[in-house]
């Protein structure tokens, strides 16, 4: 299977490979934006997909953006430190906090670096996550190469991944958070408005820096961690040179993986 | 009303600054309030220290720093014993930075997804470092009925009044928060304990002998969004222990805030207001005393009696008086000479019922302080 895998031809989606890109999304709402139908390949945007065998089959896609959260913001949770010390008490704390922003505005971004999970075995699905991972970085040193616009040349790349959910689609970490702040079903919502559903609902979340503590122990367990299903995909992004840890995303506190693109060596 | 013939004479309590024969009584009063009054410890040392300080803030002829605590006892002069005290902190933290909870309310929109929310939340704040504390109120649970506990508190607002200058021109008085009585309290089981490590009896004897402010700073800074409080904490933001409903609904009368600040460490309400829109400071007057010949028959409502005190720092004395006699003040030989005044010397009197207090307007607390002590 992983030579075949290795052949397969990677190429940009074009209108007729959407009924085949369907079937790889995960269940709606789960964290990864949908595939709007004909969605092409604009100066901002880029969906290529990994075809295999006779009929030409979408067996994998990923999807490349340039200069982030410019048209529409885009929010992060910033996972920092808070130390509380107190040598004459023997007291110190090391405390996890989360701060709402816009820090990766900018960037590039990988999203949706999804494979036939049904039909591939876990070792063809990594050998094919991780082409379509490097076309999608070729593609990006490729356009920061010959782009004149000042917003291709950042340097940042970063992919978010779903977070751990229950077989309902429940986040522990949005029990813990979010469901305070908005209480409406943020599946619904995601359905709804798709991506755009997190510059939405960050309008209603504490915009101070919280303190993880103060979450439930589920809550804090889950944060940055990849929900199921995206475990191959965390394993080949690390491969390439990108780490989590720093951000996580607004709903689910799935892991947000960073690169530098000059350090990378795409 | 007419129950206050089962209760003692109101002229029989006159309030002072405490001496230090009054240690006893102290470290009675302390053993007694060994809850929730860390202004009070049940420590003799300490409690002389305190009565030290109190006096030379009375006697002192410096201008006042702010560093001065005055602690005053009530006396019931038919026992001739204290049966309460009260005190006062010129200035809250001093040369520290003195730590509250503010609570505050945050609206968060997003006409996408047609929702908005109303958050509570509660910040870290320094708003009440440098303005006048009220503290150490007790008063021995026999006279709780009697109006020795309006004497005693609002007695200290004439002498604020009196010597403004050696005070702030704002006010607050923390009370305590829930907890029981193994020392469990939600609030910092919720907060603190996540920063300490230990209950809140254990915090309460670290804070003793201690600023306060050394241990807050250990505390986060960033505002809690009470709902992500457990429900229990919830519920405890900005309650009262029951130790603290007698004093508390004297100051709520007097026209105290109670619901902007809190206790950092159990969560309890600490009430504030600006020292001249105060009841009894607003309503107060000086008045010279026209003659210290009345009989000392004492009349039966409490809208016949007023708050006096004379304008003594070291010597400062406060009594209930029958309001009688319009325009003019006269005193029985006796209340003259409790209160160290002669004809022609002035005291500064306010009544003791106040126009708003107890009113239509107000709670039930309001009505229920009037007619305890009717």
């Amino acid at each position: 299977m992983g030579d075949a895998v290795r052949d397969w031809p990677i190429r940009p989606a074009a209108a007729g490979d959407v009924g085949g890109l369907i079937p790889l999304l995960p269940a709606p709402g789960q964290g990864v934006s949908l595939l709007p139908p004909g969605s092409g390949n604009s100066g901002r945007e880029w969906l290529l997909v990994a075809v295999r065998g006779p009929g030409d089959a979408v067996a994998g896609c990923v999807r490349v953006r340039r200069a982030i959260g410019l048209d529409r913001p885009r929010f992060w949770h910033h996972v920092g430190c808070a130390v509380h010390a107190a040598p004459e008490l023997e007291l110190f704390h090391r405390q996890r906090t989360l701060l709402l922003g816009n820090d990766l505005t900018g960037a590039w971004e990988i999203a949706d670096l999804l494979c036939d999970a049904a039909t591939l075995g876990t070792e063809a699905q990594v050998a094919l996550l991780r082409r379509l991972l490097r076309a999608a970085l070729a593609l990006i040193v490729r356009q920061r190469a010959t782009s004149s616009s000042a917003s291709s040349g950042d340097p940042t790349v970063i992919c978010e991944l779903p977070g751990l959910r229950d077989a309902s689609g429940l986040s522990p970490f949005w029990q813990s958070l979010g469901r305070h702040f908005y209480d409406g079903d943020p599946l619904l919502a995601a359905e709804r408005f798709g991506p755009a559903w997190k510059t939405h609902v960050a309008a209603l979340l504490p915009h101070e820096p919280l303190l993880v503590s103060f979450l439930t122990d589920e809550a804090q367990a889950a944060l940055g961690v990849p929900g199921r299903g995206a475990e191959a995909a965390a394993r080949v992004l690390h491969e390439a040179g990108l780490r989590a840890g720093r951000h996580v995303t607004l709903d689910d506190a799935g892991p947000v993986y960073e690169g530098d693109l000059d350090l990378l060596g795409a | 009303m007419s129950e206050s013939r089962n209760r003692p004479d109101p002229a029989r309590f006159l309030l002072r600054p405490a001496r230090s024969e009054d240690l006893p009584a102290l470290e009675r009063f302390a053993a007694a309030s060994a809850y929730g009054i860390t202004t009070l410890p049940p420590d003799r040392a300490l409690l002389a220290e305190r009565l030290r300080r109190s006096a030379s803030a009375f006697k002192s002829g410096d201008e006042a720093s702010g560093e001065e605590i005055y602690l005053f006892v009530v006396e019931d002069l038919a026992r001739g014993e204290p049966v309460g005290t009260s005190g006062i902190a010129a200035s809250a933290g001093f040369a520290e930075r003195f730590y509250s909870y503010r609570s505050e309310y945050v609206v968060h929109a997003s006409p996408a997804l047609n929702a908005s929310n109303r958050t509570h939340t509660l910040h870290l704040c320094h708003d009440l470092t440098g303005v006048t504390l009220l503290t150490s109120f007790y008063v021995d649970p026999a006279y709780e009925d009697t109006l020795a506990p309006q004497l005693l508190s609002r007695g200290r607002l004439l002498f604020i009044a009196e010597f403004a200058d050696r005070f702030s021109d704002r006010i607050a008085a923390e009370s305590p928060g829930l907890a029981d009585d193994s020392g469990r309290c939600p609030f910092w089981d919720a907060v603190g304990r996540r920063f300490f490590d230990m209950d809140y009896p254990a915090v309460e004897r670290l804070a003793v002998g201690r600023s306060k402010s050394f241990i807050a700073e250990l505390m986060p800074h960033s505002p809690i969004y009470v709902p992500l409080l457990p429900e229990e904490a919830q519920w405890a933001i900005g309650q009262l222990h029951p130790v603290g409903e007698l004093p508390f609904s004297i100051l709520v009368d007097e026209g105290f805030d109670p619901d902007t600040y809190l206790d950092i460490f159990d969560g309890g309400p600490t009430a504030h207001a600006r020292v001249a829109m105060l009841r009894t400071v607003a309503a107060s007057r000086e008045v010279r005393v026209d003659d210290t010949g009345a009989s000392a028959a004492a009349p039966a409502a409490p809208h016949c009696w007023r708050l006096a005190a004379n304008t003594r720092r070291g010597a400062f004395r406060a009594m209930l008086l029958p309001a009688g006699g319009e325009g003019r003040l006269s005193l029985s030989p006796e209340a003259a000479i409790a209160l160290g005044v002669y004809t022609g010397d002035t005291l500064r009197v306010a009544p003791l019922e106040l126009d708003d207090a107890g009113g239509s307007g107000k709670g039930s607390d309001g009505s229920r302080d009037g007619g305890r002590h009717g």
